[in-house]
């Protein structure tokens, strides 16, 4: 499964989280964010991963730091400068340290994750200074205003605090904190859908910038990208995943899964993408794809629904979709779908 | 520390109590110097009262002499009078124990006839000296004690907060066991078992030591809390991923962020603190003979009634202690209310009564006043508008530091809104589309100001009382937010809400009558079991069904004007286009004119039929949303489009445009056309003056001087 070209490699990852925990805990209730999703990200590759609130999009980023620890699963870090595999669900201690400098996490809200009470610098360099590589002080400080440069803001700005600055520059800062240590994975949460429009667009060619910058130094970087928005998606990321209910519905090109004749993709990401494409205003939802996202509940630990995740909302159902769920299976080279009927 | 002290300028009291504070604690620091007496020295002289008076123009001891010696009265001696010295010799002792001194603030020239500025106790030592010296005591032992109470708080709570689990257990049900015990009784408990046979610096120290221990677990139990919910923020799990260790995590991210919290904690805890001492003092367990606190001396001489009826310059610590107490819950206030931004304090503005020299100045940012009334208003082909919006400005007053600051919102926006049309607003954060819609219904805090003309069906909104707006709220003019969830009250089942809803304008409405419209109106906005659903509560609906629920609340009252505030933003997409769908069938079939306000302009263009761009408070363009998308002609509009990335483009065929810059911020705007720093076909024209929205053929309009040429 390791392909040389991976960096990341996702086998069959679960996590449930246990709904009641404490004292008066009366055990059984789970719900399961995240059940079997497999994928990888390539080398100087950007793989997105879309879909509505509450499908494990993001537990399934945190689970890739161990913000939080997977149930199941495998995951397997390729380090690209030194070709050695890390099993990541194992490691600790350095090599936890080492690893989560290597692929790190951009939180979606720049306000919220910069500390206000610290300068630029100190935001910048707080990681560094207990890192595995350590530095003097005025090594990094030149790092740190090498990097601000990088990302569009000055040297001057690192004695400055994040308050200071827009929601845009902060998440420049966001993003130059994320690239001090040299990841060979930037973890994107939702960067750019606290943004406004205008500078929405500075933020995605910045990423875009840095990549080829990388690449062009024999740095490369490799962007997990996950978005609500499915334009911003569909422009910016190599491949997509779909996903529903912790699942992975559909995967394919970016440039290719938007634009499938109605009958060749996935139920519900075609649901997805008539909810969002304008033309016909008089032009309504199917009523049949009515209802919202439900979370997977069980009361055991293990997932007791049978059947496809989208069996609920799905038009096209048949008897067999809520009996068996179906395997990601292979319709086109590169072009993944979780479906009985596809 | 110097925007405190500017903010405490508009404060009086907090002021007032600061000063009084400084002095208290300048009359601790010099105590030697400031007494006249040392708290030791004792007179012949039982319970003198005070002898002080203003006599010949300068102050004087009058000699009192003893006219009864069982009640011990005193009768003053008419002409008898000792002129007081200021800085004159007095008792020789040592400033903080080793300066050698013999200068006193005020001494009486006469040795053998004492100045009691309060009177003397029962052994005749002057009360106020021992008053000054006593503070000593009592004013450091607060501090010490609030210190150790707050340090061993900060560090228990910060762990039980930060680290969870058995240690946050652990630590917590034990604190709570010590709140559990009545205070005085567990610091009556603890003293008696050191017993009595201590030096002063002992008796000194266990009692700090006792007042600390018995103080922290109270704020133990609240900094755990919020380092609780603040190790979930961002930031710290931002750390928490960089592996920074966790004890530099808790003091210097968590512990940073509640400091305002901290202070104001401390601060009032500084008095209560002192008070116990006092009380402990007064039960004679604490401080006792031959050092003095303002404790052991209300101790010491009140004991019994008829001695305060004879002798009531013995309170005197009293008042003390009382100053000493009010000034620190003063400040403690002025404090919270400096550190807490979100806490608005509606106060008498003093200003107007003020002769208009003395007025506090208002620094308004006039640079670029808009005169809106030259603009053209933004119409659509209709015939009766329904509601026509003339130069609408907002502004806010703001308080900044000691300086009122003037911030306009919204700088003159005109339209109007057929009826059954849908009029969509898109802009940028800040740009005012929400203020200029909420200023509809007048629902702006109070620190608002709204002029221009605002006509509902011909009737003028702006200036209406809040009892003649409630004509219109509701009943005619509904509103749906941004979070359905946060909209509802969440002990009200649906039913309970739209009964209310409906009382409001049928006040004698059954609720089985209420019930039957509700559920019709439910089923209408598409909410299935609508009958069933009404004994549920708000947590047990979903966000789109809510905001369904919403739409029905708004139109329950019947309203011909929705005004909707980004009712999808928090959806997700294909609940989102369900609301779309919902809204567009009720204007085909109840005729509802519908404002739809976000920040999509993609979905803003889908759902209406004129669509209005609005940036930094004004409006740039309008047009049909054919035309708009088709053929934007404001700058900023087709910036916007480009900027906006669509199906079928990828980074690697089509490089998505960039505007470059910042949005502009609305408290300090430019002088000229606000889009010009970052417009690529501005020129020195558009700088100086904001350009008059024009109107073109079609029922286009923008605001552009370059717009027309192309």
């Amino acid at each position: 499964m390791t392909n040389e070209n991976n960096v990341l490699t996702i086998t069959n990852l679960r996590k449930r989280f246990d709904l009641e925990a404490g004292f008066f805990a009366r055990f059984g209730k789970f719900v399961h964010a995240v059940n079997g999703v497999s994928f990888s990200i390539g080398r100087n590759e950007t793989y997105g991963l879309v879909g509505e609130s509450g499908c494990g999009k993001s537990t399934t980023a945190k689970l890739l730091v161990r913000m939080f620890d997977a149930n199941e699963g495998e995951i397997i870090f390729r380090d690209p400068v030194t070709g050695e595999n890390v099993d990541v669900r194992k490691i600790k201690g350095q090599d936890l340290r080492h690893y989560r400098e290597k692929v790190r996490y951009v939180f979606q809200d720049p306000a919220k994750s910069l500390n206000p009470r610290m300068t630029v610098y100190e935001v910048l360099t707080s990681g560094a200074r207990y890192s595995t590589n350590k530095r003097p002080d005025s090594v990094l400080r030149a790092e740190a205003a090498n990097i601000l440069e990088e990302v569009g803001l000055s040297a001057k700005d690192l004695e400055r605090r994040p308050t200071e600055f827009s929601g845009g520059q902060r998440q420049r800062i966001s993003i130059a904190r994320g690239l001090l240590q040299k990841p060979s994975v930037l973890i994107c949460d939702e960067v750019v859908s606290a943004l406004d429009v205008s500078i929405q667009g500075q933020i995605l060619n910045l990423l875009l910038e840095l990549r080829n910058a990388r690449k062009a130094s024999g740095q490369e970087i490799s962007y997990l990208f996950i978005a609500h928005n499915l334009r911003v998606a569909c422009y910016f990321c190599d491949r997509i995943g779909v996903m529903y209910r912790g699942e992975i519905m559909e995967e394919a090109e970016a440039d290719e899964i938007w634009r499938q004749d109605s009958g060749k993709s996935h139920p519900y990401t075609e649901l997805l993408f008539s909810s969002m494409q304008s033309g016909d205003p008089n032009a309504q939802t199917p009523k049949v794809f009515a209802g919202e996202v439900k979370s997977v509940r069980s009361q055991t630990a293990e997932k007791t629904e049978t059947g496809c995740a989208f069996v609920h909302r799905c038009p096209y159902v048949e008897d067999r979709c809520f009996k068996e769920n179906p395997l990601l299976k292979e319709v086109k080279p590169g072009h993944r779908i979780r479906c009985w009927l596809r | 520390m110097k925007r405190f002290f500017v903010y405490l300028k508009t404060r009086p009291v907090g002021m007032a109590s600061l000063i009084v504070l400084i002095l208290m604690y300048i009359m601790m620091i010099f105590a030697e110097f400031i007494a006249p007496y040392n708290p030791r020295t004792a007179f012949p002289y039982s319970y003198h009262p005070p002898n002080v008076r203003f006599v010949n123009s300068r102050l004087q001891a009058q000699e009192h002499r003893v006219i009864d010696t069982v009640a011990w009265q005193y009768g003053a001696v008419g002409n008898s009078f000792t002129p007081i010295q200021f800085l004159g010799k007095g008792e020789r002792t040592y400033l903080w124990g080793f300066i050698p001194m013999e200068r006193r603030l005020f001494v009486s020239s006469d040795p053998q006839m004492p100045v009691f500025l309060m009177g003397a106790d029962i052994l005749g030592r002057c009360i106020f000296s021992r008053i000054v010296h006593g503070s000593r005591i009592s004013m450091i032992i607060g501090f010490v004690a609030i210190a150790i109470s707050t340090l061993i708080a900060m560090l228990l709570g910060g762990i039980a907060g930060f680290f969870g689990g058995k240690l946050d257990s652990i630590i917590i049900r034990s604190a709570e066991f010590i709140i559990l015990i009545p205070g005085l009784y567990l610091i009556l408990f603890i003293r008696s078992m050191l017993g009595v046979d201590m030096s002063p610096g002992q008796l000194f120290m266990s009692i700090t030591l006792i007042l600390a221990f018995t103080a922290w677990p109270t704020g133990a139990r609240l900094y755990r809390g919020m380092i609780h919910s603040i190790k979930r923020e961002d930031f710290v799990q931002n750390a928490k991923l960089e592996m920074i260790p966790s004890f530099v995590i808790i003091f210097k991210y968590c512990i940073p962020h509640i400091a305002s919290i901290i202070i104001v904690v401390t601060v009032l805890g500084i008095p209560s603190m002192v008070m116990t001492e006092v009380i402990l003092s007064y039960l004679g367990l604490g401080i006792q003979d031959p050092s003095v606190s303002w404790g052991s001396l209300i101790n010491r001489d009140i004991t019994t009634i008829s001695n305060l009826r004879n002798f009531p310059w013995l309170l005197s610590p009293m008042w003390f202690l009382i100053a000493f107490a009010f000034s620190f819950n003063f400040l403690g206030d002025a404090l919270r209310d400096y550190l807490d931004p979100f806490h608005t304090r509606k106060t008498l503005d003093f200003n107007k009564f003020l002769p208009k020299r003395f007025r506090k100045k208002v620094k308004e940012v006039v640079a670029c006043e808009h005169d809106a009334s030259v603009d053209a208003p933004i119409t659509g082909s209709g015939a009766e508008p329904l509601l026509e919006v003339k130069n609408l400005k907002v502004k806010f007053r703001l308080l900044r530091g000691a300086e009122t600051l003037v911030n306009q919102a919204v700088r003159g926006v005109s339209f109007s809104l057929n009826r059954g049309e849908i009029l969509g607003i898109v802009g940028e954060s800040g740009s005012g589309k929400s203020v200029s819609t909420h200023a509809i219904p007048a629902l702006l805090p109070l620190n608002a100001t709204i002029t221009g003309s605002i006509k509902y069906e011909g009737n003028e909104l702006v200036g209406l009382t809040a009892k003649e707006m409630r004509k219109y709220r509701g009943k005619k003019i509904g509103m749906i937010f941004q979070e359905p969830g946060r909209s509802y009250d969440p002990l009200y089942t649906m039913s309970k809400t739209f009964w209310e809803t409906y009382r409001n304008s049928e006040p004698k409405i059954t609720r089985a009558q209420s019930d039957e419209r509700a559920a019709r109106l439910l089923e209408e906005v598409g909410i299935d079991n609508a009958k069933e659903r009404l004994i549920n509560y708000p947590h047990q609906f979903s966000g789109g069904q809510l905001q369904r629920v919403g739409i029905a609340l708004s139109l329950a009252q019947g309203c011909d004007l929705l005004i909707a505030d980004e009712p999808t933003t928090a959806l997700d997409v294909t609940v989102q286009k369900q609301i779309i769908d919902l809204l567009k069938d009720l204007r085909k079939t109840r005729g509802l004119s519908i404002i739809f306000i976000s920040h999509d302009i993609d979905l803003v263009s889908d759902i209406s039929d004129r669509m209005i761009v609005m940036y930094c408070g004004l409006m740039m363009e309008g047009a049909s949303s054919e035309q708009f998308m088709t053929s934007a002609i404001h700058p900023y509009a087709k910036d916007l489009l480009a900027a906006s990335p669509k199906f079928g483009n990828h980074y690697t065929n089509t490089p998505l445009a960039v505007i470059p810059g910042q949005v502009a911020d609305p408290a300090y705007p430019e002088p000229g056309c606000p889009y010009a720093p970052r417009c690529s076909v501005a020129s020195e024209e558009c700088r100086a003056t904001i350009p008059v929205m024009t109107a073109a053929e079609n029922g286009r309009f923008y605001r552009c001087i370059k717009g027309a040429a192309e």
